[in-house]
């Protein structure tokens, strides 16, 4: 009775004092040792699949500490009595003096999934210089572990109820981030960075799917501290065999490889409406680490969410591409270039570099439309925004300003740069042919009239650089068309003509 | 402060380690000193479980590292410079083959410092040899050479529980696996590190070659006397493949002798381990004073010595060399030493190789070994290595 009380009162402070596993054993062996004046305690869990007792950590010397140590007992040993009859057995040999507790218990989570209960034993030994065993020692000791092993079972529990809530918090969150990204221009990286603060994994990476080129194309990885990175470099053929990524997305046989990855590595195909949009790859391939069955089920429940947010995203960029873009030229709209013009100009400003403005229109546009109909008007249209697109740096900027209007940005580029690329760009129209059937002439050319200006050069702010551009252009449709006029020479002619 | 220690088979490196706790505490008593000891696999999965969660897994200020994990741990940004911690940190104290193991493969920047080093050696019990007439130098000169000593020596002893060679380490490795890989020609990677060779031939018969004592029932894989406070070197070995003088029975001296491993002997594995400061830590100060007094001359004269290893400082190697009991063979050793490549997918490629010779050590237990399952868990790891080989 008073053994009891005393198992009860030390039991007792066992589970809330154990905020881990491992103060859990330690509080364990450092006990078992007190109590019972062992030299050495040591605590194994049975591996029962490979028939093995696996050392999780030992005590000695007055200090805890784990070990590797696995050894598979003998049929007839004490170890395999006591962990057969689940009874604590004693013995002695040149070693020293040995007790063997034999432990038992069922986790709720575990028992609910099939497996098996956590089984184990724990050794205690003594130096053979002192005293043996006694076996009301053994029933004690026995006893006491059980005891603290119940107390395991219930702070395990408090465990898994807090894994549970938490789990619940990561459903809310990410579903909120997931929803937001209907908003958001960079809604990859917030999609990435989501999955990365509630799941750290190794890598993260996304790869969406290019039907037009029948390729996977890489867009984002972010790695185990949440840097992102462009992977915009990888491009994956859509066909089978090609690699292993393209046969997950249509769908084939992931072979060998995928078995021995499926314990670290998650291939998510994105999917909407039956149709697959992309793929995300999650992975712990570089610290080996086992993707747990719960985040496995958690993330797969999320992977519809995230095609749809994804595809979501896409849409939202094609249709703000149609309000930016003008179909017809594929040049940018005039909302867009006022937008890129401030940021040009404010950097031309900020590094003192120069940046040039070309305005130019269709000459005589309107007579094309009149003469030959809206059709050809736009056909004209459509290749005179191929000439531009063609000529161009990364850097530039065209826009179509309105109806046959041009306005080309060239930041970094002086009067003279400016002059050459028009001079090319008027050659080049002047080159287009298009077929009219009707007509006598059976194809028709044009020719663009184009009026340049240069910051600083030729004007210190936005609406005076536009306005210095507009004047060499009309300078140009007042002379003949079909030419080109820098705003700085125009200003030079008038000028000379006024003195004259 | 808090020092993340790796565990040892010796529970003396704990004693000497407190040894060195009590005397900078004496020191610095201000300074409040905790330690962990963990397994490698355990700090591995520690470090990482920090790595995504920093906010509620801990880290150590200091932490005890082999060699070969310092570029990866430094590119994942965990590990502080080690200038910045410790000044008076000077690596012409240390030889050569040892500073690699100190930075990224990119920099000279230092992130861990040299601490201990032991190697692989096969320890042989003299009285059992002269019995059977062996001759420790001539026949163990090759792997064939060390199978047939082991051969007669089985055929020689009927006792039970008694077995030709334990393992020192507990379990297969793939640091004790190297050397055999080695002698056949083979290594884990190509020469320009940029593919793993595993499953080639050469890499896969030096694999075998260190299955083999296994396979032959020479070697038991997991321990029974364990349990019963064992291995029991003194009656059930004749030799032990270790780094370390095998123990015996408290104030008995240990019989056994070194003897370099059968083999080509080009050249030899050398295991090494450094200390290095967290970056994160906020204590970082104190982290130094601590990697001060560990390094110096006096406490490295004491420390690894303790528990039969060797400080890797140039001056006190020397000094203990010459006091080592074996010390023509060790001299062998380190006179060609070769450490393991600290870069950035090896620990990952040592963790792959470790699990195929586990699986390996299981298929042999239960005497369901087949070459076949080897080699295509071989050629799956190698696979998985180079992708990482790929991408890191």
């Amino acid at each position: 009775m008073k053994k009891k009380k005393k198992i009860n009162s030390l039991a007792g402070e066992t589970p809330a004092f154990f905020e881990s596993r491992d103060a859990f054993l330690k509080g364990l062996l450092e006990a078992a040792s007190r109590l019972s004046a062992a030299e050495r305690v040591s605590f194994y869990y049975y591996d029962e699949k490979n028939a093995l007792l696996r050392l999780m950590m030992r005590r000695a010397d007055g200090l805890s500490f784990e070990a590797e140590e696995s050894a598979r007992p003998s049929p007839d040993s004490p170890a395999s009595e006591t962990l057969a009859s689940l009874k604590p057995a004693v013995f002695s040999n040149k070693a020293g003096h040995f007790l063997l507790a034999p432990f038992r218990v069922g986790i709720y989570a575990a028992a609910a999934s099939g497996e098996a209960p956590i089984q184990g034993l724990i050794r205690l030994e003594r130096s053979p210089k002192k005293k043996r065993f006694s076996p009301a020692e053994a029933a004690f000791a026995h006893e006491y572990i059980g005891e603290f092993m119940r107390s395991y079972y219930k702070a395990e529990f408090v465990g898994l109820n807090k894994k549970y809530s938490r789990n619940l918090s990561v459903i809310t969150e990410l579903t909120e981030i997931f929803a937001n990204s209907l908003r958001v221009r960079d809604s990859f990286k917030h999609i990435l960075a989501g999955i990365q603060t509630y799941f750290g994994f190794d890598r993260v990476r996304l790869y969406l799917i290019d039907e037009k080129a029948q390729k996977l194309k890489g867009e984002l990885s972010s790695d185990i501290r949440g840097q992102l990175k462009s992977i915009a470099y990888e491009e994956i053929p859509l066909e089978a065999g090609a690699h292993r990524f393209a046969d997950i997305v249509l769908g084939r046989s992931s072979g060998v490889f995928m078995e021995r990855y499926k314990d670290c590595v998650l291939y998510m195909p994105l999917v909407v409406q039956g149709t697959t949009i992309g793929l995300l790859i999650v992975d712990n391939l570089l610290s080996q680490q086992k993707i747990e069955p719960g985040e496995l089920a958690m993330l797969k429940s999320f992977a519809g969410q995230i095609g749809l947010a994804l595809d979501n995203v896409r849409l939202f960029d094609k249709v703000e591409e149609l309000s930016l873009y003008d179909e017809l030229t594929k040049l940018p709209l005039r909302r867009y270039f006022n937008q890129r013009f401030q940021e040009e100009f404010y950097r031309a400003e900020r590094f003192k570099q120069p940046l040039a403005v070309i305005w130019g229109d269709v000459d005589y546009f309107k007579e094309v439309n009149d003469t030959y109909g809206h059709q050809i008007g736009d056909k004209v249209l459509r290749e005179v925004g191929r000439v531009i697109l063609s000529n161009l740096r990364k850097i530039d900027f065209p826009c179509r300003y309105g109806g046959d209007e041009i306005i080309i940005l060239l930041p970094q580029a002086t009067g003279e740069e400016a002059q050459k690329l028009a001079a090319r760009l008027a050659l080049e129209v002047r080159e287009i042919k298009i077929p009219v059937p009707f007509s006598k002439t059976r194809e028709l050319t044009v020719s663009m009239s184009l009026g340049i200006s240069t910051f600083p050069a030729d004007a210190s702010s936005m609406e005076a650089l536009l306005a210095k551009a507009d004047d060499a252009l009309y300078w140009v449709k007042s002379h003949g068309r079909g030419q080109i006029a820098l705003a700085g020479d125009v200003e030079k002619t008038q000028g000379m003509r006024d003195e004259g | 402060m808090l020092i993340w220690l790796l565990a040892d088979s010796d529970t003396g490196k704990f004693a000497a380690f407190k040894n060195l706790l009590n005397s900078f505490s004496a020191h610095y008593p201000e300074i409040k000193v905790d330690f962990r000891v963990m397994t490698r696999r355990s700090m591995w999965r520690n470090i990482f479980a920090h790595l995504r969660d920093s906010r509620n897994r801990e880290t150590a200020d200091i932490m005890e590292l082999p060699q070969s994990w310092t570029a990866v741990l430094a590119k994942l940004g965990l590990l502080a410079e080690i200038d910045r911690v410790f000044e008076a940190f000077t690596p012409v104290r240390y030889p050569d083959f040892l500073k690699k193991g100190c930075s990224t493969e990119e920099s000279d920047i230092a992130f861990s410092a040299p601490w201990w080093m032991e190697a692989p050696v096969l320890f042989y019990h003299p009285e059992e040899f002269k019995k059977h007439s062996l001759r420790p130098e001539a026949d163990l000169s090759d792997w064939g050479g060390f199978l047939s000593v082991c051969e007669r020596l089985a055929s020689g002893n009927k006792k039970r529980g008694f077995y030709p060679v334990l393992c020192g380490a507990g379990r297969l490795s793939a640091a004790y696996a190297l050397p055999c890989v080695w002698n056949r020609g083979g290594d884990l990677f190509s020469e320009d590190r940029n593919r793993c060779t595993l499953s080639r031939d050469e890499a896969v018969k030096g694999l075998e070659d260190y299955l083999e004592p296994a396979l032959r029932g020479y070697l038991p894989l997991f321990g029974e006397t364990v349990l019963e406070g064992g291995p029991f070197y003194e009656d059930s070995a004749a030799m032990v493949i270790g780094t370390r003088l095998p123990a015996f029975p408290a104030g008995r001296k240990s019989s056994f002798r070194p003897v370099r491993l059968p083999g080509a002997r080009k050249k030899e594995q050398i295991l090494s381990y450094g200390l290095a400061a967290a970056s994160g830590s906020p204590r970082l100060k104190e982290a130094g004073l601590f990697l001060k007094w560990a390094l110096s001359a006096d406490s490295c004269r004491s420390f690894a010595p303790a528990f039969g290893a060797f400080p890797c400082l140039t001056q006190v190697f020397e000094e203990i060399l010459e006091n080592s009991r074996g010390e023509e063979v060790w001299r062998e050793v380190f006179s060609s030493p070769a450490p393991a490549p600290n870069s950035a997918v090896y620990p990952t490629a040592e963790l792959l190789l470790d699990k195929a010779l586990w699986h390996a050590s299981l298929r042999i237990s239960r005497q369901a070994y087949t070459r076949e399952d080897f080699l295509r868990e071989l050629i799956i790891a190698q696979g998985e290595i180079d992708y990482l080989l790929s991408l890191y």
